[in-house]
C-alpha cells in the first residue's frame, strides 16, 4: 500500500487532536488515538526531514551518453556574460 | 558548334537582332519568355503588395502556393520551403497579407508570378497572429482544458527544471527553492531556451524527463526577454511535450505580462521563474511548526484524559471499592498495569512522571484493599441470608444470623439484641 502524502497525514493528525480534546472517548480509545497520532507525527516528520539537498545538471556527451554532475551556480557576474537569454 | 551558333543565339545578339529590326526574324517561345521574365524581374523587385489571400495549397514538397486577390485583380504567389518554414503563422484563405518579393515568370507555363520572401499580416504582428492561431486551435483540441490538469505534489521528492543551466531563471528558482525548502532532489535538464532550435531541445527534454521514474513535478522556463525571445515556449512543440507530459508541469516563463502557450497547456502557471520555485515546495519551517504543535496538542490532551481517568479511579475506590468483592479490585490494578506497561513502551520518556502518578494511585488502592483494612482490625459483617454487606445496625432483628469476617476467618453469630 502507498503511504499517504504529508497533506493527508497532517489532517489525520489534527483529526486525532481535536477528537482527544473535545470527545469523551474511553481510556482504551484516547490510548489508541495517542497511539496513532504519535506514529502519524514520526511520518509526518520523516517526509519532512529524510530528502538530502541535491541538485544535478544531466550532460549529454558527443557521442550521446548522458551522464549527471553536481551543480554549481556560476557567480553573478560570470552569469551575465555566459547569459544567452539577454 | 555550328548547330548551337546557327540556333541558340545569345541574349546579345537577340539584342542586336532585334534593334537591327530584321523582321524576318523571330523569337522561339522560350527567348520570347525569357526576354518577358527578364523585363518583369528587372522592374518588379523587391516590392510590397497588399491582397487578400485565397486558394491556399500547400503540397508535400514544402512550398506553398497561392493566389494574392483584390476586387479587380489577383496574382498567383509562391513561397519556396525555405521561406514558408520561417513563417510563424499559418496562411489562411481570407487573410489580408503583406508580401514581399519579386515577380518573375515561371516559364514551363508562361505565367507570372510573385515569389514571395517575407510575408506579413496586416493591422497585427505576425508572431501576435501566430500566438492566436495555435491558441485558438489548441483551444480546441482541448489542450487547455482544466479537466486535464494534474494537481502538483505537496512535497516533491524529485524536481526536473528544464531552462538555460546559465540563465537567470534557474538562478531564481534555486535561490527560493533552497530558502523554503532545501533538502530536495533536483534535476536540471539544460536547454537553449531561444533561437533556432530552441523550441525542439525544450520539448525533448520534457519528453525525456517523462522516461525517469523518480521526478514527479518539471519547471520550464526562462527568465524575461522580448516576445522573439520567449518565442520558443509558444511553439505548438512545446505546447505537445507538456501536454502529453505524466508528469505535472509548471511553466515559468519571463513576467506576469508574457502569457505564453506553454502557460495555457501547463499543469500550473508560475508567473516568474521565483514564483515556481515557491509553487513547487512549502515552506518547511511553517510545516515543522505545525506539527510540533500538533504533537504538543496530543501530549496535552492525553495528560488531561489521564488525570480526568485516575480522579475518576479514586472516586470509585472511595466510593465502593470497600463493598466489591475483591477480585474486582484486582481488575482495575490489572488494568492500570496493563497501561502503565503501554506507555513505558511508547512514551517512555515523556511519560515517565504520568506513570509514577498512576503507581502512586495504585499503591493507595492497595491500601484501600479491604483485605488490609482488615488487618487492621476492622471487620466486615454481612447478613447470613443474603450476604449482604452490613453498614448499620438498621434493619436487623433480634434472631437473625450474620458473618463477621476477619482478617483471618470467620463467625456466624445469632444476634441478641439490636440497638440502632
Amino acid at each position: 500500500m502507498k503511504k499517504p502524502d504529508f497533506e493527508t497525514s497532517l489532517k489525520e493528525l489534527e483529526e486525532i487532536v481535536e477528537q482527544l480534546e473535545t470527545s469523551d472517548l474511553a481510556l482504551d480509545e484516547t490510548l489508541a488515538k495517542y497511539e496513532k497520532g504519535i506514529k502519524i507525527y514520526k511520518q509526518c516528520y520523516q517526509i519532512l526531514e529524510k530528502a538530502e539537498k541535491k541538485i544535478n545538471i544531466l550532460l549529454k556527451n558527443s557521442t550521446g551518453d548522458i551522464r549527471t554532475e553536481e551543480f554549481k551556480l556560476k557567480k553573478s557576474g560570470d552569469m551575465e556574460s555566459s547569459s544567452n537569454e539577454k | 558548334m555550328f548547330d548551337s551558333f546557327l540556333d541558340i543565339k545569345t541574349d546579345q545578339e537577340e539584342q542586336e537582332v532585334f534593334s537591327k529590326e530584321k523582321i524576318e526574324k523571330f523569337f522561339t517561345v522560350s527567348q520570347i519568355t525569357r526576354k518577358i521574365r527578364a523585363s518583369l524581374e528587372c522592374n518588379f523587385s523587391n516590392v510590397s503588395i497588399l491582397g487578400e489571400i485565397s486558394n491556399v495549397r500547400k503540397p508535400g514538397s514544402g512550398h506553398i502556393y497561392l493566389t494574392l486577390k483584390d476586387k479587380g485583380s489577383q496574382l498567383q504567389a509562391v513561397v519556396f520551403k525555405n521561406i514558408a518554414n520561417k513563417i510563424k503563422f499559418e496562411l489562411k484563405d481570407g487573410m489580408e497579407v503583406i508580401s514581399f518579393g519579386s515577380v518573375t515568370v515561371y516559364e514551363p507555363r508562361g505565367q507570372y508570378q510573385l515569389i514571395i520572401n517575407k510575408i506579413e499580416p496586416k493591422g497585427i504582428g505576425a508572431l501576435q497572429l501566430a500566438f492566436q492561431q495555435l491558441k485558438e486551435k489548441l483551444e480546441k483540441e482541448g489542450l487547455f482544458d482544466q479537466t486535464h490538469k494534474k494537481p502538483i505534489p505537496f512535497i516533491p521528492k524529485k524536481i526536473g527544471i528544464v531552462t538555460s543551466p546559465t540563465g537567470a531563471a534557474i538562478k531564481d528558482i534555486l535561490n527560493i527553492i533552497d530558502r523554503r525548502f532545501a533538502n530536495v532532489e533536483i534535476l536540471i535538464y539544460p536547454v537553449k531556451v531561444q533561437g533556432e532550435g530552441a523550441a525542439q531541445e525544450i520539448a525533448e527534454a520534457i519528453t525525456a524527463l517523462n522516461a525517469l521514474t523518480d521526478i514527479d513535478v518539471i519547471i520550464a522556463g526562462r527568465g524575461g526577454g522580448s516576445l522573439e525571445d520567449l518565442w520558443a515556449f509558444n511553439e505548438e512543440v512545446v505546447a505537445r511535450s507538456i501536454y502529453s507530459s505524466r508528469i505535472p508541469v509548471i511553466s515559468a516563463v519571463g513576467h506576469e505580462i508574457d502569457l505564453t502557450i506553454a502557460d495555457l497547456v501547463a499543469d500550473k502557471r508560475a508567473l516568474t521563474p521565483s514564483e515556481a520555485g515557491e509553487l513547487v515546495v512549502p515552506r518547511k519551517d511553517l510545516l515543522l511548526d505545525m506539527l510540533e504543535k500538533l504533537n504538543t496538542r496530543l501530549l496535552q490532551s492525553l495528560t488531561g484524559k489521564l488525570r480526568l481517568s485516575k480522579e475518576r479511579l479514586v472516586r470509585v475506590a472511595n466510593s465502593y471499592a470497600m463493598k466489591q468483592p475483591f477480585d474486582r479490585l484486582c481488575r482495575w490494578q490489572q488494568r492500570l498495569d496493563e497501561f502503565a506497561q503501554r506507555l513505558n513502551i511508547n512514551i517512555t520518556h515523556t511519560l515517565n512522571t504520568e506513570r509514577e502518578k498512576l503507581s502512586g494511585i495504585a499503591g493507595k488502592l492497595e491500601s484501600l484493599s479491604p483485605l488490609n483494612v482488615l488487618k487492621r482490625g476492622y471487620t466486615i459483617t454481612t447478613r447470613l441470608v443474603d450476604n449482604k454487606s452490613l453498614r448499620e445496625a438498621k434493619g436487623l432483628n433480634k434472631g437473625d444470623k450474620i458473618k463477621t469476617n476477619f482478617s483471618k476467618g470467620r463467625v456466624i453469630s445469632t444476634i441478641l439484641s439490636t440497638e440502632a
